[in-house]
């Protein structure tokens, strides 16, 4: 019987420490924000049951008992750590470990100063809490609550990370400008995720003191925070299943110490540190994605186990310097590469035109007007008393010289930069001082000329991210109608595919996207763009870097796209797509518009033609 | 104008083929990790040629590139630069030995000024007149890095940057100057500029230059000689003449 008591002591420690590793790995290995301060919030959650128990013992007299106290605690970790992300979250990486190694050290600090929580003894006796009826003192009693609580977290987890909620979270991981471009509102996401964390973090804090039947510092102090981030790691961030053999990795090596090499107490307590750092050390060396690495991961690592067996695409090739030959080869290969469909949802919508109000729709209105835009950086004029206007339905060309502020004009009219002056309107609405998410849900989109691809995550999930009013990206639908979310993701997932089809991307929908080359970053990043149906669609160089057969493609899609009544307006070098594209054409020297025109009258300009296409 | 124009910036000379090859790839494989990607490729570039590879998005023009620079490690296969076996040299020594490679990436040292950066580039040269001479040759090709002297490189726009990394190389006094998709981002008349500094470079002081391209057009106008690359292999090799005879040279792809 003893033996069970202590097998299951050890088991509800595993159980504690799970909880903790969960909930920093939504965070760390899901939003990609680091908190080193796990423990501290666990501390908010046992102390607030601890202190509320020991004034108060009655308060335990309702059926819920304990856990009455155990979701107060949780709640007032998930306020404080809400709190804290309000600041946090703007800082980069290195400032985040700070300031969440001073909320650590804060709260830690704190609790051992005010007297009424007991000092550096912390709250004692904290025994004889019972949830429905049942006493929890033996590890026995507290088992069964554990694990359901463990479970809980476990399934919280899971839907906000393994859902589209967690492909957001993912997506801020890996490039928060991108997100914010695709209408995603990134500070939310993080302050949930904080604020969840940091809650799930209160809720083992009050397990921890059920189980140790004390609050006190050493149970909180950094370096259990800095063991709960070592199981993360070792686990492999991103993938909750790894948590588990994390923490049960670190937190076994002391019955095995202690019972299965029998070395004392003691002598084991002090090996288990020696054995915890190598551990830490030979992980990171030899899997530095964790015991068991997150899906991507695995995933590049399935391909390539395949792509040992089986050469590589195409490498049954033969050299030959004959075209004929080639061209059979060629036809050979695959032919149905050749047919793109239009996916079904770039077939804009007809205005139906019963509606007076909606009759209003007309090729050639101006959508997007800007006026007297002007924005300086220091002494450089990046943009000086800008109007320009584009028309529904027609495709406006940006060209100039390198630095000439083109891109600046992307990011002034998207939100990324605030306008020192002028006016943008969106549809007859001043938009400037909107935030890029704003913007972009109000039907402006981007791409970038740095494509801004998300390198981690599936080709198909970066075209999804740019998919619009999905429930599943809201925290409150999240867990309400789920069957709901379910069938929109199942929508959302063919409509990417359709996507990816267009592009002709299809065939890499479950690669990483970092696996890809530049071109085809680019076409992805190009689906993922026109994946939000915005009105107005601002391209930044779109066939800078894609090969000849795939830039008429490109080409051929957006001349689709503003024949059916779509704004477009594109950034471009390259004078063949901007001869073939652009009905009217803005000319951009030092930040000011300088001439304006269709692409013959820009070129056969004397001057212009010297100065900018090299022609003269 | 004539925005077709594929007329060469200046005629290559004709005696190309008595020179000595500077780099030689032969049977050459690469990949990332276990995935290969490339496969028996055999190039050769000779002192003062101008050699492009041609061919379609993830045909494997990087990965050669990458793996001739010492940035990957080549799967199998010889390489040999200045007539020493440099197959398992890393790309700091390639560097040393003036290799250059501009990647198509945009690549600076953001939080360094224009100048630091450039400066970077000659860290191997030891002669003060000879990194004054490319200075100002950079300066030429590239006024307005002078005039930004003194900015971050990072705070230029996304074609500038692409500018001082091309700076950067040109600095190193590079004898083989590998170009990473050089006219990505730039304007037509800075393209038309580069290349024609290029050429100049090769015929006056034997510069070796490897220019991937997927435009053919560009390449034309400066290229001595094409390899086509598809799915990781060379499928074909010709002269300029050649391929400028060629009606149909995007078939190609």
């Amino acid at each position: 019987m003893e033996h069970l008591q202590l097998t299951l002591s050890y088991v509800n420690q595993v159980l504690i420490f799970a909880v903790f590793a969960l909930s920093l790995n939504l965070l760390q290995g899901y939003a990609g924000q680091v908190s080193v301060a796990p423990a501290a919030f666990g501390a908010v959650g046992g102390y607030t049951l601890g202190y509320l128990f020991l004034n108060d013992p009655s308060s335990l007299n309702t059926p819920l008992g304990a856990l009455l106290l155990v979701i107060i605690g949780s709640v007032g970790a998930a306020i404080v750590g809400a709190l804290v992300a309000f600041p946090a979250l703007r800082l980069t990486t290195e400032w985040l470990i700070l300031l969440t190694l001073a909320v650590q050290t804060i709260i830690v600090s704190l609790v051992q100063t005010v007297s009424k929580l007991g000092g550096t003894y912390g709250l004692q006796n904290i025994s004889g809490l019972k949830i429905f009826g049942r006493e929890l003192d033996q590890p026995a009693d507290m088992f069964p609550f554990f694990l359901a609580m463990t479970l809980i977290v476990f399934a919280v987890c899971w839907r906000m990370g393994e859902s589209p909620y967690g492909r957001v979270l993912r997506g801020i991981r890996e490039d928060e400008i991108a997100c914010r471009s695709l209408g995603k509102n990134v500070f939310l996401f993080k302050t949930i995720a904080f604020g969840m964390t940091a809650g799930m973090a209160g809720l083992a804090g009050t397990m921890q003191v059920i189980n140790n039947t004390v609050a006190s510092p050493p149970l909180f102090d950094f370096s259990q925070s800095s063991t709960i981030v070592s199981m993360v790691v070792v686990g492999g961030a991103g993938n909750l299943l790894g948590s588990f053999v994390g923490v049960a990795v670190l937190v076994l090596m002391q019955p095995l110490f202690e019972h299965v090499l029998n070395f004392g107490a003691d002598a084991a307590a002090l090996w288990r540190l020696i054995a915890f750092g190598v551990v830490l050390i030979v992980v990171l060396m030899v899997r530095p994605a964790g015991l068991l690495p997150d899906k991507v991961t695995r995933r590049l690592g399935k391909t390539l186990a395949k792509m040992k067996d089986r050469p590589a695409e195409g490498s049954d090739f033969v050299p030959h310097p004959d075209l004929q030959e080639m061209h059979a080869i060629e036809e050979h290969l695959s032919t149905e590469d050749k047919v793109r469909v239009m996916p079904r949802a770039l077939a804009i919508k007809e205005t139906s035109g019963n509606g007076p109000a909606t009759s209003a729709v007309n090729i050639g209105d101006v959508v997007l007007k800007v006026v007297g835009l002007s924005k300086r950086f220091g002494g450089i004029v990046a943009a000086e008393n800008l109007d320009m206007e584009l028309r529904r339905g027609t495709i406006t060309a940006l060209v100039g010289p390198n630095g000439a502020g083109k891109t600046t004009v992307f990011n002034l009219l998207t939100g990324a930069i605030r306008p020192d002056a002028g006016e943008v309107y969106l549809g007859g609405e001043d938009i400037v001082g909107l935030t890029p998410d704003r913007i972009a849900k109000r039907g402006m989109a981007r791409s970038f000329q740095a494509v801004r691809i998300f390198p981690r995550l599936s080709v198909l999930e970066n075209v999804a991210l740019g998919v619009q009013h999905q429930p599943g990206e809201s925290f409150a639908q999240l867990f309400g109608n789920v069957p709901r979310t379910m069938k929109v993701e199942k929508e959302v997932r063919e409509r990417s595919r359709e996507w990816l089809t267009f592009v002709g991307m299809a065939d890499f929908a479950d690669q990483p996207a970092g696996g890809l080359a530049f071109g085809q970053q680019k076409l992805v990043a190009l689906a993922r763009v026109l994946a939000t149906e915005a009105e107005v669609l601002l391209l930044d160089e779109p066939a800078s870097g894609i090969d000849h057969q795939w830039v008429d493609v490109m080409l051929g899609l957006i001349e689709q796209i503003g024949q059916q009544g779509r704004t477009v307006c594109i950034v471009e070098h390259n004078l063949h797509v901007v001869e073939r594209l652009a009905d009217h054409t803005y000319f951009m020297e030092l930040g000011r518009i300088t001439a304006q025109g269709s692409f013959v009258e820009l070129t056969t300009d004397k001057r212009l033609a010297e100065a900018y296409f090299g022609t003269a | 104008m004539e925005l077709h124009d594929t007329s060469e910036i200046a005629p290559a000379p004709a005696a190309q083929v008595n020179k000595p090859d500077l780099v030689v790839a032969a049977g050459l494989k690469a990949g990332y990790g276990r995935k290969q990607v490339v496969f028996d490729v055999n190039l050769h570039v000779a002192e003062g040629e101008i050699v492009s590879i041609v061919g379609a998005n993830g045909a494997g023009k990087t990965t050669t590139l990458k793996t001739i620079y010492g940035m990957l490690p080549a799967m199998g296969g010889t390489i040999t630069y200045l007539g020493q076996n440099t197959t398992k040299s890393f790309a700091t020594q390639n560097a040393a030995r003036g290799m250059a490679l501009i990647p198509a990436e945009r690549f600076v040292f953001g939080d360094l000024t224009v100048k630091d950066n450039l400066l970077l580039g000659a860290l191997h040269e030891k002669s003060t007149a000879a990194r004054d001479e490319r200075w100002k040759r950079v300066h030429e090709l590239f006024p307005i890095l002078a005039e930004r002297s003194n900015q971050k490189a990072g705070t230029m726009s996304g074609g500038q940057q692409r500018m001082v990394s091309l700076g950067l190389a040109l600095m190193s006094g590079p004898k083989l100057l590998m170009l990473d998709e050089p006219s990505l981002g730039l304007a037509p008349a800075v393209v038309i500029e580069i290349f024609s500094t290029i050429r100049r470079l090769a015929d006056s002081e034997g510069l070796s230059v490897l220019i991937l391209e997927q435009n053919i057009g560009q390449a034309l106008r400066v290229a001595d000689r094409f390899y086509v690359m598809r799915s990781g292999r060379i499928i074909l090799e010709e002269t300029n003449a050649q391929m400028r005879a060629r009606k149909d040279y995007w078939d190609l792809f």
